[in-house]
């Protein structure tokens, strides 16, 4: 479970994130939504520990700092950075070492097959494509196995065949009792796997909305009624 | 710590594998060695080394002006923005791990460690310049290179350390900062107050770095007796001066590691920038202008087609600089009056002034300012014939570098009483090899192409320089040798020069036309 309260974050004079506050479950997937500037990836940096704040954010209930919840916590950036010369093996090795693994070779052969890199196993990080690296940044962050896991624009550079198998793999951390938490502004791209949308506009949670409790505005609708974006859209 | 060491030891032993698939990188490697040994085998004559064309007022100058110069920006750096050893890769596997942060800013050190070794290790190329200008004597340059390794390892620790400190203490961050400015305001007023009386730069600030107050300052004063100690030899203070360097560097990082700082988030922002600057430089863009504030400036564009690029440049040179004044200007005018200075009562200060401006301009288009033009894709898109499209996007660089020398030599002249025409003649020769230069550009990509790693692309844009620009660089030095201080003769050899840069450059655009037809197929 991941448990956000009263999260601030200040650059200089902008308020990049205001007093947010959410409760990501576990077994659920539960999305970030908002336009660009709204303080999404702010709020994840802050979720991952790499940024300072003011307020609370307990993963598995505990402070996400410490070396317990981080253990249990992964991260899939927006823009996929890898050590240019270490192949995609050896960036699963590094994991694996980095989160004190046991017997993770199997688990990482089967995720290099899931997202078609096993033939690429071998190169270079630099040597890779964009999606392919995007690819590698979820094996590593799905071989620690965790129990919260965060997705800051996950699809962004796939191809179709690995959004399916993301979307897949999603549905599984779901069923395995992860929290998963995605960050997007891409609303299509989870249309069909979300339980709870939360809606961040100029650094706050605007609105949190269940799939389930009778909402029967599409998602779409309710992002253009909160984010009042809809007409220049249409315009 | 056993993953940090792991990844450290993959990225060194992928980095020596991956060799073995790049036998050209390989063996500009080996070239590269053979050039230090080579510096180390001429350096080591005694008669190249006994030649010194600085004053050791000069010198000492110099080597307090060094370490001031590097507490400066460490310091504005540190209260600024910091300083990072980190890669964006770093932040996404190993920040957001469950490893400790003190292995981490250990790991972050030995990176660093890595990267100044590389810096000392291009200070190799120095040597011929370092034994002339400061007379340090071939058993000695060890001492210069280590106390520069000192001093850039200091520079990133202590400002990450100055961010870490003043980060979250506002009022310490304003002290440290009038602590910084009051420091160089008494330097600067002291060196004021001692120019009215004596009215000699040199000595002025002479007696201000060669007082004991300077001598004995922390880190500033230690280095100095450290570059000092590199001509001179070891004096019990310099002893002690390397000692205190090296306990002082150790008592920073100690700093850092015991007072386990949450330093991410200070580290982030750098990082990221200094992401941006390494994915602008692989994608050919330069960095050059990142820092500058951009002015409002209203565009003009005339005529159509390819000229559209070049009245763009000239809106983006407005736009960060005072029409086609920016601070290449005002370093190339500091660099090159500063030498002429120092060399005032040498007849050939100007030629001097040529060689070093021409040399200044050789790093500076190293970093290639014109050559992101090319990945733009609207080059190749839009109408109008490949050779215009060339002459368009290079002609403010023309511009620019006529603007820059005319600038320099005429500012120069008239401050030694040199005839206009010479100036003006040196100003268009410092044109001819910024053309030469910017050409050369367009020659490496049509004759060795675009895909390279950046070692082998650095070398072969220095081989193609040294093709293009040689011939023009042996015109300079044949004519200043026959001339005899004959002015006129100089003149014919500079005259020459403009002649060989117009043609040379000419037939290579020729040559490069044939690179639009390759690219936009």
């Amino acid at each position: 479970m991941l448990e956000i309260k009263g999260l601030s974050k200040k650059y200089d004079k902008v308020m990049a994130v205001n007093d947010a506050s959410l409760t990501a479950p576990s077994g659920e997937i539960s999305i970030l939504l908002g336009p660009n500037g709204a303080g999404k990836s702010t709020l994840m940096k802050c979720i991952i520990g790499v940024l300072n704040y003011e307020g609370s954010i307990a993963v598995c209930g505990y402070a996400n700092k410490s070396r317990e919840a981080r253990s249990r916590l992964s991260y899939v950036p927006e823009s996929p950075a890898l050590y240019d010369l270490l192949s995609p093996w050896e960036h699963l090795e590094f994991i694996a070492r980095a989160y004190s693994l046991q017997d993770w070779q199997d688990r990482a052969e089967e995720l290099l097959s899931r997202f078609e890199l096993s033939e690429h196993r071998d190169k270079a990080g630099k040597e890779l494509s964009k999606g392919m690296k995007q690819k590698l940044s979820i094996c590593c962050a799905l071989l620690t196995g965790p129990r919260v896991i965060l997705f800051d624009e996950p699809m962004m550079g796939l191809d179709p065949a690995a959004i399916r198998e993301l979307k897949t793999v999603f549905k599984e951390l779901r069923i395995n009792g992860a929290t998963v938490f995605i960050s997007t502004h891409i609303i299509d791209s989870i249309e069909d796997i979300w339980d709870t949308a939360h809606i961040m506009h100029r650094g706050r949670i605007e609105r949190t909305i269940k799939r389930d409790n009778g909402n029967t505005a599409s998602l779409e609708d309710l992002f253009f009624q909160v984010t009042g974006t809809e007409g220049r859209g249409n315009a | 710590m056993a993953a940090l060491s792991y990844l450290l030891r993959r990225n060194i032993l992928n980095y020596i594998k991956s060799l073995k698939k790049m036998p050209g990188l390989l063996a500009m490697y080996i070239v590269f060695l053979l050039l230090i040994v080579m510096m180390l085998v001429f350096g080591s004559n005694d008669e190249f080394s006994g030649n010194q064309w600085l004053t050791d007022d000069m010198r000492t100058v110099i080597f307090a002006a060094l370490p001031l110069l590097a507490l400066y920006f460490t310091v504005s750096n540190g209260l600024k923005k910091g300083s990072t050893f980190f890669r964006m890769a770093d932040v996404n596997f190993v920040f957001s791990s469950p490893i400790d942060r003190r292995p981490i800013l250990i790991y972050g050190f030995v990176r660093q460690l890595g990267i100044s070794l590389l810096i000392v290790a291009w200070l190799f190329f120095q040597i011929a310049n370092l034994q002339q200008l400061f007379a340090i004597p071939f058993d000695r340059l060890w001492i210069f290179f280590v106390t520069v390794l000192i001093a850039v390892l200091y520079m990133p620790v202590c400002s990450m350390a100055i961010h870490a400190a003043v980060l979250k203490r506002p009022g310490l961050k304003a002290w440290l900062n009038r602590l910084l400015l009051g420091f160089f305001a008494v330097l600067g007023g002291a060196f004021v107050v001692l120019l009215v009386k004596s009215g000699d730069p040199v000595a002025s600030a002479h007696s201000i770095v060669g007082s004991p107050v300077f001598h004995y300052l922390p880190v500033i004063g230690w280095l100095k007796a450290m570059l000092e100690a590199s001509v001179t030899g070891f004096s019990t203070y310099g002893i002690v001066s390397f000692g205190l360097l090296v306990a002082g560097l150790a008592g920073v990082v100690w700093y850092l590691l015991s007072a386990d700082i949450d330093y991410f988030e200070e580290v982030l922002t750098e990082t990221e920038r200094r992401e941006q600057m390494i994915a602008d430089k692989r994608a050919g863009k330069t960095n050059f202008n990142q820092n500058t504030k951009v002015r409002k400036a209203r565009s003009y564009y005339r005529g159509s087609g390819p000229s559209a690029i070049f009245f763009r440049q000239l809106l983006e040179y407005r736009k960060s600089g005072i029409f086609l004044l920016d601070k290449g200007s005002i370093l190339l005018a500091v660099i090159g009056l500063g030498m002429a200075y120092f060399l005032r009562d040498n007849p050939m200060r100007m030629e001097y002034m040529l060689y070093a401006s021409i040399y200044l301009l050789f790093i500076l288009s190293m970093a290639g300012r014109w050559s992101s033009e090319m990945n733009h894709h609207v080059m190749y898109l839009m109408p109008g014939l490949p050779l215009a499209k060339l002459w368009y996007a290079t002609l403010a660089n023309h511009i620019k570098h006529l603007f820059d020398g005319l600038l320099l030599f005429v500012i120069a002249g008239a401050v030694f009483g040199t005839p206009i025409v010479h100036s003006l003649l040196l100003a268009g020769c410092y044109a001819g090899f910024g053309a030469l230069y910017v050409y050369s550009d367009v020659f490496f990509m049509r004759i060795f192409g675009t895909s390279h790693e950046n070692f082998a692309a650095a070398m072969l844009k220095l081989l193609s320089i040294s093709i293009l620009a040689g011939p023009a660089l042996v015109i300079v030095i044949w004519g200043a040798i026959i001339a005899q201080g004959s002015l006129t003769i100089i003149g014919l050899s500079y005259v020459a020069v403009i002649a060989y840069a117009v043609l040379a450059s000419f037939l290579v655009m020729l040559l490069g036309t044939k690179l639009f037809k390759v690219e936009s197929r």
